[in-house]
């Protein structure tokens, strides 16, 4: 328990920087104003009908063909200055060593990429208000959206997928997709952490970014390539939820998904233990 | 007396440039060792390898008998300041201390009160560090090096941005802590400190680390 503590309290160190570091604002702000952008057509809709909003939309956000990469992008600027070493991190090494410096900054990325999906979460909710109402169900809104074209003769980009509607209620749906949010943002996190501390800061940020264009293409040329793509799977619209479809079924995205957390946690543990980490400029 | 560091034929490279090409010294408890050589001679890397910070190419670094980088990764029981002292901006002087002493597990304000009032801080000053003056980091890094009661002191140039009030008091500080039995190592750019502290002095120049007193 003891050193739980300790490994816990490197890890927060990272985040109490967050409030002296511009970058983390510039992230909010941009997250807020795409979120309302996308959102905004939904609102008026809602306001014209007098039928008030739930707060689970960020399922159906998520799914829209940009959003995924916009959050990616988003998570690259909040993981870039990986693997966190700034003037400071010597004192915070030689008190723990190693191994529990870098369990520390594991926790770090597993603690930031939930409160980015948290975030994510809320910012999809609080944009709604004055027409946000806490209910149970879908609400009579999004059903209609999902089972007619009508979403889309009023601007609203967002896709409103039926099969999501029928498979899950609101919680599981919240549920699931925060799971898979909370673990392709850790696996860019710790790919970020192992490629910047393999070599210099800005490889990680370009093999990320990468990535998340792979998506871009993968998505455009085959279903069959989005299997190679964890980025796609961050959308339930690109899962096959029966496992039935072309797309990848939502057990295979999560096992996967655990599997490159696990390799790419144990390859930069060996990284961190063989190599010199250099103190890096404040990002 | 008894040897806490023992480094043996330390060899250490960037790109083909030998940083430091088989250095051999033994270090005692109880004494403080001056390093001097020209800029970018190797002292700070030298100090990184001992501390474990620095993976070093060949030979050996052995802390209390352990070795670094097969016994223990990070040397244990050493207090360092290396290169600029970095803290957490917006928090004081003692928040930053309490959390650095909480990495270790332990909780002990008053001893941060104690270190802090040693290296002429005051301890209840709530000022941001990032409002501190360059002197006034440099003293918290120093209080950051002795709070944990370290048996060994690696100190990098501790002098820098003090004034000569401050150097004074620096001076006492590390002459107790040798009265103490701690090992100092100590690199200076600046004669008469190391006149005045050293009972032996190092010289490093073109990867070699010779004996100057
Ligand atoms: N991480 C690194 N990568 C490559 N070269 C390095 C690295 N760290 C240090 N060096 C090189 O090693 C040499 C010794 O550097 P070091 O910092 O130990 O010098 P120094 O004796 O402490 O100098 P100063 O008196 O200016 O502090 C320099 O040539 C420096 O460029
Ligand atoms: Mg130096």
């Amino acid at each position: 328990m003891a050193n739980l503590n300790r490994t816990l309290l490197i890890a927060t160190y990272n985040i109490k920087k967050w409030f002296a570091n511009p970058r983390i604002y510039v992230i909010v702000i941009l997250l807020f104003f795409y979120v309302h952008f996308m959102e905004s057509p939904i609102k008026i809709f809602s306001q014209n009908v007098h039928i008030n909003l739930p707060p689970f939309l960020m399922p159906f956000l998520i799914s829209s063909v940009y959003s995924g990469k916009i959050l990616l992008l988003l998570l690259i600027l909040l993981f870039c200055d990986a693997p966190f070493t700034e003037e400071e991190y010597p004192y915070i090494i030689m008190r723990s060593g190693r191994k529990r410096w870098y369990l520390g900054q594991i926790f770090y990325i597993y603690i930031a990429a939930a409160f980015y999906t948290l975030l994510i979460g809320i910012i999809t909710a609080l944009v709604l208000i004055p027409n946000l109402e806490l209910m149970s169900d879908w609400g009579k809104v999004i059903n209609t959206f999902a089972q007619t074209g009508i979403a889309s003769q009023h601007g609203i980009v967002i896709p409103f997928d039926y099969a999501i509607i029928q498979s899950f209620s609101p919680i599981e749906a919240m549920g699931l997709q925060f799971i898979l949010c909370e673990l392709i943002f850790a696996m860019f996190g710790k790919l970020m952490f192992l490629l910047n501390t393999l070599t210099s800061r800005a490889v990680g940020a370009v093999v990320a970014t990468g990535v998340v264009f792979f998506q871009i293409f993968a998505e455009n040329i085959s279903p069959k390539l989005t299997y190679f793509s964890p980025a796609s799977w961050i959308s339930l619209s690109f899962l096959s939820i029966d496992g039935t479809g072309r797309y990848p079924s939502l057990r295979y995205a999560l096992i996967v998904l655990i599997i490159l957390n696990i390799v790419l946690a144990i390859a930069s543990l060996r990284v961190v233990l063989k190599s010199d980490i250099k103190v890096l400029k404040n990002i | 007396m008894e040897n806490i560091i023992e480094i043996r034929s330390l060899k250490k490279c960037f790109e083909k440039h030998k940083i430091l090409d088989d250095i051999s010294a033994d270090f005692e408890k109880g004494k403080i060792y001056g390093i001097i050589g020209r800029n970018g001679s190797g002292k700070t890397v030298l100090f990184k390898c001992i501390c474990g910070l620095m993976h070093y190419d060949a030979g050996e670094i052995l802390i209390n008998g352990k070795k670094i980088g097969v016994d223990i990764d990070i040397a244990e029981n050493v207090g360092a300041i290396i290169e600029n002292p970095g803290f957490l901006p917006y928090y004081s002087g003692a928040a930053n201390l309490k959390m650095l002493m909480g990495i270790c597990g332990k909780k002990d304000k008053d001893r941060i009160y104690k270190c802090m009032k040693m290296t002429g801080l005051d301890p209840d000053d709530k000022k941001h560090v990032c409002k501190y003056s360059l002197g006034m980091r440099q003293r918290l890094g120093i209080s950051q090096a002795i709070m944990d009661d370290p048996d060994i002191l690696l100190l990098d140039e501790p002098m820098n941005g003090l004034d000569n009030k401050g150097v004074d008091e620096m001076r006492a500080l590390f002459l107790q802590l040798k009265q103490q039995s701690k090992t100092i190592l100590l690199s200076s750019h600046n004669r008469e400190d190391i006149d005045l502290l050293c009972d032996v002095v190092y010289e490093m120049e073109n990867g070699k680390m010779k004996r100057n007193r």
